[in-house]
């Protein structure tokens, strides 16, 4: 087994206990031993930190390997399938350099990118971090991610279905092909002009369909909600991890316990992306008490 | 401008001269200088590298390439990989390839439409490590023939787009000029392992045959074909197919035909997977005695009969053994130089030069790659040893001190390996 022994470093052990100088111990993938005073390095690789920090990877509770950093979203849709795999390659490798090691997917740009990629990570094929593969953004016609023309076909990472039995099927197709996540769009977003963050516009029935699916599979749900009634249509229904919830009215919504049986001891995450504060100077912070709140950039989304 | 001397190197330029004791300088991605021992050459600033007495050649060229192919033992499993997995293991095979020294490759057909291509411009782009690649179209083939493994209730898919008639060819070689392909592969012919058509059995029409050429020549492609049948063989040169893959069943026309054709036209007769579906498939159920009652044995020997013939009659005869498949993978694509020798009488010199000075030519590049001359693309490999005392160290990446693609290392000479060698 490999051994790895970092020394003469500050430890920022993220527990919440301020930083410590010790060593740390790594056997094979684990962290055998955290500790203040000096450890048998024998037969250990000793990495001397030099006084630096050692600290956990960074985790993204918002990822989206599979986006391009283009400016609009319909351009996602014109990139075929075999480019846009090889340069979801090249962002996980991106991503790991910057010191990101796990990535919560929060939405996959077309259906198998993000199963795929997070097959090849952990076989060893592709460099990058832990993933967590999600569904592309399910969503409603007119909904964030319906970029169709009437008369043209386009796409962008969205599945855009109507209707309960629709939402089912596909959330079905993608427990099939392997996602950890299964993404929705409650709401609206800014940029949608059909439908702005204040419309709730998937309904009950279909919000529904979909969290049945995912806890019949022992999946989880993410879901795009900016309102207050998107928040709450969430909650109802059990899913543990709402992005934006930037429009909230009453933040102990959160702290309230979801109907569904079985799920209630599941924490739940609300996710502020930053766009959504800096898009939304008006948007006074509200506490977040007794959910926790995770950090995500929506980097590389676009509001198309 | 990036710029490199190997010095103290034994250079096999693969002109056809004798190796001979020198230095060569890199300019860029190209070979600025050769200078023998003794005369002089500018080095101002260049890295350099002490060969220490090894080989120094062009990178090898595969003329048969199937960097798409995943190593299964049957064709039917290619189809069940989905794109984009697929892409990622191409990607996986184009450094694996470019590791045991093949720094350009002429694709033989690609797994599924795009790969290919997607493949080639991710290596153009420098995004992955890889050889230089001309993408091919999967093979077109007729229903019923080599390639067509549906099932009459169930779709299945390999390596090959079903067409029938002319008019189909047509639009799907349009469609694959369209997407980007430099060949356009066709199966005019059966092989033996097809139950339903036969190495000796020419399944297209000439109409069909005709129609892909006419497409190829209109838009500057190149056709590459599967012809094993003598009939083939004729039907192709016919239409102008410049890469004739197999050739094993030649008769004396056809033979003659292809002498005519000599100047414009490549034969590689893939020895490999041949060989080893007859000799080494056992693991997998194919033993010896079943690939004889194939009729494997009797198309290797014809085949290695009639490539002898081709080679007395001038005909450029490549290596390149349709490796991608379990009992005969991606990265011993070596070993054909070796079936060269053992097999079809080659002399070491004759079995490299096919696949260095006849690959720069396969690739299109007949004045730019291939040979260590000044003015050619730096794709080289530092061999640790004297591969025409024994071809077969080609196989072995650790003999290959370094490679280099088109001026850059894709395996720097270490110190490590120069003290290595010292101490040896």
């Amino acid at each position: 087994m490999q051994r790895i022994l970092y020394t003469n470093i500050a430890i920022l052990d993220g527990t919440g206990t301020p930083p410590y100088p010790g060593s740390v111990l790594v056997e094979g993938e684990r962290i055998a031993r955290v500790s203040g005073d000096i450890v048998d390095p024998a037969g250990a690789q000793i990495v001397d930190g030099e006084g630096g920090t050692l600290m956990p990877g960074l985790v993204e509770a918002h990822a989206h390997l599979t986006f391009l950093d283009m400016a609009r979203s319909i351009d996602l849709g014109f990139v075929p399938p075999e480019e846009h795999m090889l340069r979801t390659a090249t962002n996980a490798r991106r991503l790991l350099d910057a010191g990101f090691t796990s990535c919560a997917s929060a939405a996959s740009s077309k259906p198998r990118l993000d199963v795929a990629l997070r097959n090849a990570i952990d076989s060893g094929d592709v460099i990058g971090p832990r993933t967590l593969a999600a569904s592309p953004e399910m969503t409603v016609t007119a909904g964030l991610g319906d970029v169709r023309l009437s008369h043209l076909y386009r796409q962008n990472f969205a599945e855009v279905l109507d209707g309960e039995s629709e939402f089912r099927r596909f959330a079905r197709e993608m427990v099939r092909e392997g996602v950890d996540t299964l993404k929705i769009n409650i709401s609206g977003d800014a940029g949608t002009v059909a439908s702005p963050s204040r419309a709730t516009v998937m309904t009950e029935a279909e919000v529904e369909a979909v969290c049945d699916v995912a806890h019949a599979h022992g999946k989880r749900v993410a879901a795009h909600c900016r309102n207050d009634a998107s928040i709450r249509m969430a909650l109802r229904h059990g899913v543990t991890i709402l992005f934006h919830a930037n429009l909230i009215d009453d933040a102990r919504a959160l702290r309230s316990r979801p109907r569904r049986q079985g799920s209630s001891s599941r924490r739940r995450w609300a996710i502020p992306t930053r766009r959504s504060t800096r898009l939304r100077p008006g948007a006074s912070p509200r506490p977040w008490a007794g959910s926790a709140v995770s950090t995500g950039s929506s980097s590389a989304a676009s509001t198309t | 401008m990036s710029r490199t001397l190997f010095r103290n190197v034994n250079i096999l330029d693969c002109t056809g001269a004798p190796p001979y004791a020198g230095s060569v300088l890199i300019d860029g991605n190209r070979i600025k200088a050769v200078a023998p021992q003794g005369s002089s050459i500018a080095t101002d600033g260049a890295a350099v590298v002490d060969g220490m007495g090894a080989t120094l050649m062009p990178g090898l060229i595969e003329s048969h390439s199937h960097l798409t192919f995943l190593d299964t033992p049957d064709l039917e499993s290619l189809g069940f990989v989905p794109p984009e997995e697929h892409i990622l293991r191409s990607v996986k095979n184009a450094r694996k390839i470019l590791d045991q020294g093949f720094t350009a490759c002429n694709s033989a057909a690609a797994a599924k439409a795009r790969l290919d291509i997607v493949l080639r411009n991710a290596i153009d782009a420098g995004d992955f490590p890889g050889p230089r690649t001309r993408a091919a179209s999967p093979e077109l083939a007729p229903t019923a023939g080599l390639g067509d493994v549906r099932l009459r209730h169930m779709h299945r898919e390999t390596f090959a787009i079903i067409c029938d008639g002319a008019d189909e060819f047509r639009k799907t070689a349009r469609e694959m000029v369209r997407e980007g392909v430099d060949t356009l592969k066709i199966n005019p012919s059966g092989d033996e392992f097809v139950p339903h058509a036969r190495a000796h059995q020419t399944v297209m029409t000439e109409a069909e045959i005709a129609a892909v050429c006419e497409v190829a020549h209109m838009h500057d492609k190149r056709v590459a074909a599967h012809c094993r049948s003598a009939q083939s063989v004729k039907l192709a040169l016919k239409h102008g197919v410049k890469v004739i893959y197999h050739a094993t069943l030649v008769d004396d026309e056809a033979c003659a035909q292809l002498e005519a054709a000599k100047d414009w036209c490549f034969v590689a007769p893939t020895l490999g997977i041949n060989y080893t579906t007859l000799n080494e498939a056992g693991k997998w159920g194919l033993t010896t005695e079943i690939a004889e009652s194939m009729g494997v044995r009797r198309e290797l020997e014809t085949g290695i009969r009639n490539m002898k013939e081709l080679k007395r009659r001038g005909v450029r005869i490549l290596p390149g053994g349709d490796y991608g498949f379990a009992w005969n993978p991606i990265g011993t694509n070596a070993r054909d130089i070796e079936h060269f020798v053992n097999l079809l009488g080659f002399s070491p010199m004759e079995a490299i030069l096919s696949a260095t000075k006849l690959g720069g030519e396969i690739m299109m590049l007949e004045n730019e790659l291939g040979q260590v001359k000044p003015g050619f693309l730096a794709d080289l490999i530092l061999v640790d040893g004297n591969p025409l005392a024994n071809v077969a160290i080609l196989q072995d990446a650790n003999k290959l001190l370094a490679i280099m693609k088109d001026g850059v290392f894709h395996k720097a000479p270490t110190a490590k390996q120069e003290a290595q060698r010292q101490s040896a």
